[in-house]
């Protein structure tokens, strides 16, 4: 029976090889997407165009303005006149920004300082940010940001005020924080990315294909054919599984390669014995969907737009690009059943992290319990499909 | 041009559609799920970030920092242990930041300078920021409210979030939803309707008839061009029924614009369906061509300015960039047609190029 | 005397369709059955029941001996089935087409070579075993595909309507090939739509609307309709034909 089976492996093997266009597509062309546009997948939001409304014209306003102006972070786009001007600025998008310097700035920055007689503090000035809220991602990261480097402005003024009157700076700036970046020095947005892209192109790779094969081998009647031989439904199925399975990995180990080595990714601390059980297991996953979805649908179109949906659903749930710490509760709950998410934590975590495979025990037990159902659901569809 | 030819075209190729009722509904609800998605589900604010707390000695004070960091939104603590390595812990706990206090935190209070370390778990950089940001002001205000002393400090900031006082993410993620949306569905509809033809040999059937091929384009075309219509309308009705997405500004400038976009893609399925010969390539292709591209390099989901010089640049030949332009701006910020005409003259060009040069293949393909 | 294919009240019913009504069909070892009948008279469905890929709805049915509801299993290694559409692999050779289809029906590794330069040669497509099967012309591959149906020597073949859009020149090739394997005791189960073909059976029924119309051998057909060529008798059993 052995034998059956790998005249169908061989069978799909050169139907395979045979169809470079398919490869081509499937392959390089993610892969290139992958190298150029990793650089486009940043939640960092940088060149942030900043308009500063000074109200109050003073020293210390203007040395407020020129810490902004000058910081990386910012474009600066010019001071504005009124607060009506800025809020088109914000509109019209020509602004992400806007810093309003109140009047009687200076006062107020001379008041809050502490002297000899009063180490108690009084009231800050207040500076306001004005932001378009509609982009509630990138909106919220700028105001993080200017409040950070305005906070850091505040800090130093402190202490050069302080040191000047012979004070010790030391004891109102209490906190001695010492912060650190584990695994990603560089902070390099890229490398968070590159295993979401990999997981899309083995999902594509191992759902598309074999369910385009086995849709297409209905509809050209081949299959019918098939099932005139002795060949059993599940000999036909797993002939048709395995080589997709195989490929998927492949897919994934050649643009794990490449692409690591594209973005600099430090490859070295991944236990690639425990990646390779886990691409193992998802490959399974996702080709299964490739076989369910083909028992569903009656043209090759259709298995694209289903397959398409369930990844747009599983994909934006993942994790890939927002955390899923940040759902709520019910749709963490749900997500749980999501294999990219277990698979893509799992991705992470040994390659990013270096993480032993030990430590992501239950993502292992997940993804096999959800590969064992999708796989045994799809065996059960076909040959219900093929009866 | 025979418009009794190219409506039996499009009226055979309506049946074909109307018959595939499969495809029509993931259309329809694919959007909707999105919407759904981008409205409840998906929500960029950093919450319930795990932490791990490192107390070698603990203190009434470093109890106190315990429950503001549980009280905390943005954390979640996990545990508090009196030793170990931030790294093994960070794997262990799984958590985004560790932060280990000092064995003399208790006096130190009192006492300053605190000493605290905090390591952040750079494999997500988005979260680390956000974290690393705010963590200075977050200790700043546990020490102040521990001290029960009023910390100097020069500048308080005030953020206000303009345009969307509802908080409604749904809003911002429309335009972009219509976008990447229309842009699949124009381009993969159309690139595999012609290449089935083509592997069944009836678009050969069809070459050699009275029809031109303008005729046979325009009547194939015609029927994905309604239906992406449709999608578009309801998209922008369920977005305004069901998540209060509201158009601000001019409604037939952004239908007009939007046609231009459909159209657009349509020349780009068009153009698609002459390169390959088999439907699956032409699936792979429309894929891909039109997926990652609409989603990352047009303003979409990352900031446009946010993105390497390089690839701003890239971004302009991406139709999804100039159609979000004006989409954001008729819905968001009701900007008016005349500033957003740059906009409109691009995509129109593009649509009208695209579409003669896919045609002139066409007609060339025998 | 046990029959090759038999079938009592065979029937398939979809919903409210009955395209199989009832039939009753008796083919002996060795003999050419041809099945006739008009475009949608059920013969492709009645063809695809007797090869176990659908369940009948009603009745009963042996194939080479076995149930064709409950042993289609073994029913498979038996027999040789040639669909109307081409249903081999276009992107593969002439030569691995072959190769695989005697690799599903577990010819002895010593034999395959020779069963399948002999199917080549009977069939007449020995010089294109390495062509790709897609490039080939429409009869040809019909040819590719009679070679794969016999190349495992089954008991019983099942063609439906195998010379449909075949060049003239391949539809005797066909029918010499079908003579000469029901020479060697294969039992052939043959439907089509030609007319003048179906004087090369031993025997033909006539399917209208799902019903056997009539039965028996060419001479018996024409005496009984006093017609002088089966065209004719179809054209008369099919005058009462609803369907079509």
């Amino acid at each position: 029976m052995m034998r059956r089976f790998f005249a169908l492996f061989r069978k799909e093997f050169l139907q395979i090889r045979r169809d470079s266009q398919s490869l081509k597509l499937l392959f390089l062309l993610p892969i290139l997407q992958s190298l150029i546009l990793g650089y486009a997948m940043t939640r960092d939001v940088r060149n942030i165009s900043l308009g500063i409304l000074d109200l109050d014209h003073s020293p210390a306003s203007a040395a407020l303005g020129v810490h902004l102006k000058h910081h990386e972070r910012f474009v600066y786009k010019g001071n504005f006149q009124t607060i009506a001007q800025m809020r088109q600025g914000l509109l019209d998008g020509s602004l992400v920004i806007g810093v309003m310097i109140p009047h009687g700035f200076a006062q107020q920055i001379q008041d809050a300082i502490p002297d000899a007689s009063n180490m108690e503090a009084n009231e800050p000035a207040k500076v306001t940010l004005l932001l378009d809220g509609q982009d509630a991602a990138s909106a919220g990261t700028a105001a993080g940001y200017a409040g950070a480097i305005i906070a850091q402005w505040s800090m130093e003024t402190l202490e050069q005020e302080l040191l000047a009157q012979g004070l010790d700076a030391q004891s109102l700036s209490p906190l001695d924080l010492r912060d650190n970046i584990l695994y990603n020095q560089e902070l390099d947005y890229t490398w968070n990315m590159v295993p979401g892209m990999l997981i899309i192109l083995v999902t594509m790779t191992g759902a598309l294909l074999t369910s385009f094969s086995l849709v297409r081998e209905r509809e050209n009647g081949t299959l019918e054919q098939l099932l005139v031989t002795p060949v059993s439904p599940v000999q036909i199925l797993l002939g048709k599984a395995l080589p997709y399975w195989i490929l998927s990995q492949v897919t994934f180990f050649l643009a794990f390669a490449i692409v690591g080595w594209w973005y600099h990714i430090p490859l070295y601390r991944t236990d690639f014995l425990g990646l390779s059980v886990g691409i193992a297991v998802y490959a399974l996953t996702s080709v299964s969907l490739g076989i369910l979805v083909s028992t569903i649908v009656s043209s090759q179109q259709q298995a694209l737009f289903l397959i398409w949906f369930f990844l747009v659903f599983f994909i934006l749930t993942s994790g890939f690009m927002l955390p899923v710490e940040s759902m709520p509760l019910w749709m963490q709950d749900l997500t749980q059943c999501n294999a990219v998410r277990h698979f893509l934590y799992m991705v992470r975590a040994l390659v990013l992290r270096g993480a032993p495979p030990l430590s992501l025990l239950p993502e292992y037990l997940k993804l096999f319990a959800i590969a064992s159902v999708l796989f045994a659901s799809s065996v059960l569809m076909f040959r219900r499909k093929s009866a | 041009m025979n418009m009794r030819f190219v409506l039996a075209i499009a009226a055979k190729e309506f049946r074909h559609i109307l018959r595939d009722g499969q495809t029509l509904s993931i259309i329809l609800t694919l959007p909707v799920v999105m919407m759904f998605l981008f409205g409840y589900a998906l929500k960029s604010e950093i919450d319930d970030a795990r932490v791990v707390l490192i107390d070698p000695n603990p203190s009434p004070a470093s109890r106190m920092l315990a429950d503001a960091l549980e009280a905390s939104q943005q954390y979640a603590l996990v545990c508090i242990v009196p030793g170990g390595d931030p790294s093994a812990l960070m794997v262990t706990y799984r958590a985004r930041a560790v932060l280990q206090l000092s064995p003399d935190f208790g006096k130190s209070i009192e006492e300053p300078p605190v000493h605290i370390g905090a390591w952040f778990d750079g494999s997500d950089p988005a979260t680390a920021t956000v974290l690393r940001n705010a963590l200075p002001g977050f200790l700043r205000n546990y020490i102040s409210a521990s001290t029960k002393t009023k910390l100097p400090e020069l500048v308080r900031i005030d953020a206000r979030f303009l345009f969307n006082p509802e908080q409604k993410s749904a809003l911002f993620f429309v335009p972009g939803l219509m976008a990447s949306i229309l842009a699949m569905i124009c381009a993969l509809l159309t690139s595999v309707t012609i290449t089935k033809e083509k592997e069944s040999g009836t678009l050969a059937n069809l070459r050699i008839s009275r029809l031109h091929s303008p005729e046979i384009i325009t009547g194939k075309l015609l029927p994905y061009f309604v239906i992406a219509s449709i999608t578009g309308i309801f998209i922008l009705t369920i977005g305004n029924l069901v998540f209060g997405v509201y158009i601000h500004g001019n409604i037939p400038f952004l239908a007009l614009a939007t046609m231009a976009y459909i159209i657009t893609n349509l020349g780009i399925g068009l153009l698609i369906s002459t390169v390959v010969e088999k439907q699956q390539h032409a699936m792979l292709g429309s894929l891909g061509l039109t997926m990652m591209p609409t989603i990352l390099l047009s303003g979409f989901v990352f900031p446009l300015a946010s993105l390497p010089y390089a690839l701003q640049v890239l971004s302009n030949i991406i139709p999804a960039t100039w159609y979000l332009l004006i989409v954001r701006g008729i819905i968001l910020k009701a900007t008016t047609p005349a500033s957003l005409t740059t906009p409109i003259l691009v995509l129109t060009g593009m649509g009208i190029l695209l579409l003669a040069l896919a045609s002139v293949r066409f007609a060339k393909e025998k | 005397m046990t029959y090759s294919i038999q079938t009592k009240g065979l029937s398939k019913i979809f919903g409210h369709f009955t395209a199989v009504d009832a039939i009753d069909v008796e083919v002996h070892k060795g003999e050419i059955y041809g099945f006739l009948g008009a475009n949608g008279a059920g013969k492709t469905t009645a063809i695809r029941m007797l090869c176990g890929l659908l369940q009948p709805s009603k009745g009963t049915g042996m194939v080479a001996g076995f149930d064709i509801a409950r042993e289609t299993a073994k029913i498979r290694t038996r027999i040789g089935y040639m669909s109307q559409k081409f249903a081999l692999y276009p992107d593969l050779t002439v030569l691995e087409n072959l190769q695989f289809v005697a690799e599903l029906y577990l010819i002895a590794r010593a034999q395959v070579k020779d069963r399948i330069a002999d199917a080549a040669e009977r069939t007449g497509i020995q010089k294109l075993l390495l062509r790709r099967t897609g490039e080939l012309p429409w009869g040809w591959q019909q040819r590719l595909s009679m070679a794969c149906a016999t190349v495992h020597h089954p008991e019983i073949l099942f063609l439906d309507e195998p010379t449909g859009s075949v060049d003239p020149l391949s539809r005797r090739v066909f029918w010499d090939l079908i003579r000469a394997e029901a020479e060697r005791g294969t039992t052939i189960f043959v439907t089509t739509h030609y007319m003048d073909e179906a004087e090369y059976c031993h025997r033909a029924c006539f399917l209208v609307d799902g019903k056997i119309a009539d039965l028996g051998t060419p001479a018996e057909l024409k005496a009984r309709h006093g017609a002088t060529s089966l065209q004719d008798v179809f054209l008369q059993i099919a005058q009462k034909a609803r369907r079509s």
